[in-house]
């Protein structure tokens, strides 16, 4: 496709997206998180984790109240005496790295595995999709638990649960889609050129898959990051080193009796956000591949 | 039909062996298999005993066999944090959990169906999209922040409810349950309203798209043009055709349901089976996690054979085979 | 004798997206107490239509915008909703167009049959309603009615299904009957038979029936008069004989024409040359105008009005009369 073509096809995509204005709003506000998370080091007020700055003096701080140097902490201090607004830029930027990065790896292995079953057919893709079956038929919540029971905690393990979770999502969506391409005579007739497989697969067949894996990968993500949150919450996803935003809401949760709500809402609220600004724009993404929804 | 039992059953068996395949093969071959039955501070003298007694020196073949035996007759050994045999203690716990999820599906149905109905039947009015907007915050929010909130609001704020625990048992037919004392109620309340709220979004959302579905197909027309009530259009026709997608995720979500209900009870402190494996996980306690593995995707595997037969009981087109035309 | 049923200018249009579509554009016409009236038209003419729009079954975006439709006494529009309930499936019965869908996948014939009687008579016990569905079943030629019964709508047959749906519109002895296709989806033996049975049914008990259908040859049989619908308007209605035999609008003798039967062996087949114009941009003149063969400059800028032609039938034609 040349330039041209793209330009006209991506505005074209924006109209009918920016059809429904929730999602336009919803696409901002993960911009703006988006944004945060990249850049935390620089635009975070304090940087939570340097332990010369930070002292028990200023725990349990409540929110816009000054400590006894001057500074005003917008969203509180946490039990160590962190400012709350910071923990929360770096703990947006770990969230969001750990949810992207394991949608991203997942969309490849699920992509993979969901193309070629439906390429290869045969006894091949009836083992892959009968794995995934049955991988689906589980929550998610209790295959992670299976995968981090066994291989323990840890910031790969993490990654690699996540990982093994949702790649049954993206398998089974690359399949419906490739299952229709597959069919398609012009395949039949570039396998009959024995042009190598792999090469029909990438070039021919995962162009056409792309929009609904646009789609699932949207509101996996999203999933992703809401059972990160969840796992590391209960203490066993990411450890305390790299504290996202569901570990800053474990953390808070001693507090919850105390009445020093600000430790586990703020988090929680950024974590809401978050999601759902992902879930409006993939069910608006869905909406428009939809097609039996155009009227 | 009886022929599509005996499949799923055996589809159902096979799939739990495998699962005890992975199992074994993910404690033996990540982990030291030693320290699933004893903890690793022991003396070396026990662990040497320990290896000679559940044979962890024999060929991998003999140890899964041993292990399958074990498995069977219910075998998982000892808690190393209690010292009490983990099957039991775990078996002990899941009243609490069963209960736990019995009464929040029943809370999400309640509210699901005739919310999705409604949205179903009037899609473009205010309420409607109000519901929907809704369904998707509450698809959104990861339960443990929305236990919290609950908490912070009912239980800290308004001092209502109780925000921790179980409350007294009751015994009602036989059946020992909270549900049957008002402190009972009151204590579970919260959790199963926040266990609730995610899975009430997904049975609301595809309520409303049955609905849209159903309402267009001739019958409900033609069941308007006999001349009868509204009420037995929509409760009848429409309803009973809807129930059968329904079911069917309804069976899923009460097995997400138990898997969720972890992540409620570590919020509430509910002495579930959920909050053992959390905690067992925590403190590594292998025994029980093996157990507790084991178990719940035995449960899984049952509910999942459950939800098929139960589809093909409720779907006459599945079960009486039609004349061909 | 006084009509049992009579429409007046019924106007029922959809205001989609696209644009409004004038289903039903101004028809006026009347069933007798007795008669066996056709109204014929191809798919999208409105016939369906018209028959929702007697019994108010116009969902949105459609909607009857203008006409009277006069049931016995009764202003069928300003009748209250329960009055029309009660109308419905009792004193006026339809039969749907296609008997695959049109029964309750998940339902037993015999619930559905029985809902049918007691909605309509508080006060029956199961039992007698249990028999007069039975009983009903046996008179569409239905065998074995009390195992037949018990059984649900995929396990029939086509033809057995419509046959239920016309007994269904028995059940309650309805002054007129509304069957919207009943035989189309069915095997041409079957046809025979239920066309045969409709007949006498409705000659015996003294019931009125609409009977929509494109099919010219079937009216052709059975109707005493007939209504030929196009692009929303009835262009051509009067005694079913003389229509039959001698036709004066274009249109319908373009259909006449078109029956097989009327062809002599090895005579190429007859068609009407064009297309329905599309229901989203109507001509501003006569809607057949451009694949007639009467047609003249005016035909094309006023909408002809309707016309009593000497031997008593309705038309709507401007150049009637004239051969070309």
């Amino acid at each position: 496709m040349n330039n041209q073509t793209k330009y006209e096809l991506l505005s074209k995509v924006w109209s009918e997206f920016s059809e429904n204005k929730v999602a336009v709003i919803a696409l901002i506000f993960f911009g703006i998180i988006l944004f945060v998370a990249i850049f935390a080091p620089l635009i975070s007020p304090t940087d939570p984790y340097d332990l010369a700055t930070v002292t028990i003096m200023n725990s349990r701080l409540p929110p816009m109240e000054e400590d006894f140097s001057g500074n005003v902490y917008w969203l509180g201090t946490d039990g160590a005496g962190r400012d709350m607004l910071s923990a929360i830029f770096y703990g947006l930027r770990i969230s969001l790295s750990v949810g992207v990065l394991s949608g991203l790896f997942a969309l490849m292995v699920g992509a993979f595995f969901g193309i070629s079953a439906a390429y290869f057919g045969g006894r091949y893709e009836t083992l892959v999709m009968r794995i995934v079956d049955i991988q689906l038929s589980f929550p998610s919540i209790l295959v992670a638990l299976i995968i981090l029971a066994a291989f323990g905690k840890g910031v790969e393990k993490t990654i690699f649960a996540l990982v093994l979770v949702q790649w049954a999502y993206y398998a089974r969506t690359a399949r419906a889609s490739a299952l229709v391409e597959s069919r398609k005579e012009y395949v039949d007739a570039a396998r009959c050129l024995s042009l190598g497989n792999l090469r029909i697969m990438i070039s021919h067949i995962l162009p056409n898959c792309i929009p609904p894996l646009i789609v699932v990968g949207t509101l996996q993500t999203a999933h992703a990051i809401s059972l990160e949150a969840t796992l590391s919450f209960l203490g066993l996803g990411l450890p305390q080193t790299e504290p996202s935003l569901g570990l800053l809401i474990g953390n808070g949760f001693e507090y919850v009796h105390t009445g020093d709500y600000w430790i586990s809402i703020f988090p929680g609220v950024a974590l809401l956000i978050t999601i759902v600004s992902i879930n409006l724009v993939g069910d608006q993404l869905r909406d428009m591949f939809n097609p039996r929804l155009k009227k | 039909m009886t022929v599509y039992i005996l499949q799923r059953s055996l589809q159902s068996i096979v799939v739990l062996f495998i699962m005890s395949l992975i199992v074994f093969c993910g404690v033996n071959l990540i982990g030291d298999p030693v320290y699933m039955m004893i903890s690793p501070e022991s003396e070396p003298a026990e662990i040497e005993r320990t290896i000679k007694e559940f044979g962890f020196d024999k060929p991998v073949l003999e140890q899964y066999w041993y292990f399958l035996k074990n498995v069977i007759s219910g075998d998982f050994g000892r808690s190393f944090v209690q010292g009490i045999p983990a099957l039991p203690m775990i078996l002990e716990r899941f009243p609490a959990t069963i209960e736990l999820a019995i009464f929040s599906l029943f809370i999400s149905l309640l509210f699901a169906l005739p919310l999705g109905i409604y949205a179903g039947l009037y899609p473009e009015r205010k309420a409607s999209r109000i519901i929907m907007s809704g369904s998707i915050l509450g698809f959104s929010m990861p339960t443990f922040w929305v236990g919290i909130m609950l908490i912070m609001l009912f239980a800290v704020k308004l001092d209502w409810l109780p925000s921790t625990g179980r409350g007294q048992l009751g015994t009602f037919l036989g059946i020992e349950s909270s549900l049957f004392t008002l402190d009972g109620l009151l204590h579970i309340l919260l959790p199963a309203i926040n266990l609730a709220l995610f899975k009430l979004s997904s049975v609301l959302r595809l309520t409303r798209a049955g609905t849209r579905e159903v309402i267009l197909q001739d019958y409900i027309k033609f069941a308007k043009a006999k001349g009868l009530p509204q009420s037995r259009v929509i409760g009848v026709h429409l309803l009973k055709n809807i129930l059968i997608p329904v079911v069917t995720v309804i069976g899923l979500e009460f097995g997400s349901l138990v898997a969720f209900s972890t992540v409620t009870e570590t919020v509430f402190a509910w002495p579930g089976a959920g909050k053992l494996i959390i905690d067992s996980m925590y403190n590594l306690d292998r025994p029980v996690i093996v157990a507790y593995l084991i178990i719940i995707v035995a449960f899984f595997v049952f509910l999942n054979l459950i939800v098929d037969i139960l589809y093909s009981f409720l779907d006459p087109r599945v079960r009486i085979k039609g004349s061909s035309e | 004798m006084k009509p049992i049923l009579e429409i007046e200018n019924l106007k029922t249009y959809f205001f989609k997206k696209e644009g409004v579509v004038k289903a039903v554009d101004d028809i006026s016409f009347h069933i007798n107490p007795g008669e066996i009236v056709g109204l014929v038209g191809e798919s999208g003419s409105g016939k369906t239509i018209t028959g929702f729009s007697i019994l108010g079954l116009i969902d949105s975006p459609g909607k009857i915008v203008s006409g009277n439709i006069r049931f016995k006494d009764m202003d069928l529009q300003k009748i209250t909703p329960q009055q029309m309930q009660d109308i419905r499936g009792n004193r006026i019965a339809m039969i749907f167009q296609d008997p695959m869908m049109t029964l309750n996948p998940v339902l037993r014939i015999q619930t559905q049959m029985i809902e049918t009687v007691k909605a309509h008579n508080k006060n029956i016990s199961d039992q007698d309603a249990y028999t007069i569905c039975r009983d009903t079943l046996g008179l569409v030629g239905i065998s074995s009615p009390d195992e037949r019964m018990k059984a649900y709508p995929h396990q029939f047959s086509g033809g057995m299904r419509q046959r239920v749906s016309i007994a269904i519109a028995l059940l309650n002895k309805p002054d007129l009957i509304i069957a919207d296709e009943p035989t189309t989806a069915l095997d041409v033996t079957i046809q025979g038979q239920v066309i045969f049975e409709m007949q006498k049914l409705c000659k015996e008990s003294g019931t009125s029936l609409l009977w929509v259908t494109h099919d010219l040859a079937v009216v052709a049989g059975i109707t005493d008069r007939i209504c030929v619908m196009y692009a929303g308007r009835i262009i051509e209605q009067g005694a079913t004989d003389k229509i039959i035999n001698d036709p004066v609008h274009p249109y319908t003798q373009g259909l006449i024409k078109s029956v097989p039967s009327k062809n002599k062996k090895g005579e190429k087949l007859h068609q009407i040359d064009g297309m329905v114009p599309s229901m989203f941009s109507l001509p501003k003149g006569c809607a057949f105008e451009q694949r007639c063969y009467l047609r003249a400059e005016q035909c094309k800028e006023v909408q002809p009005a309707e016309t009593k032609h000497a031997d008593g039938r309705l038309y709507r034609c401007l150049k009637v009369g004239e051969h070309s």
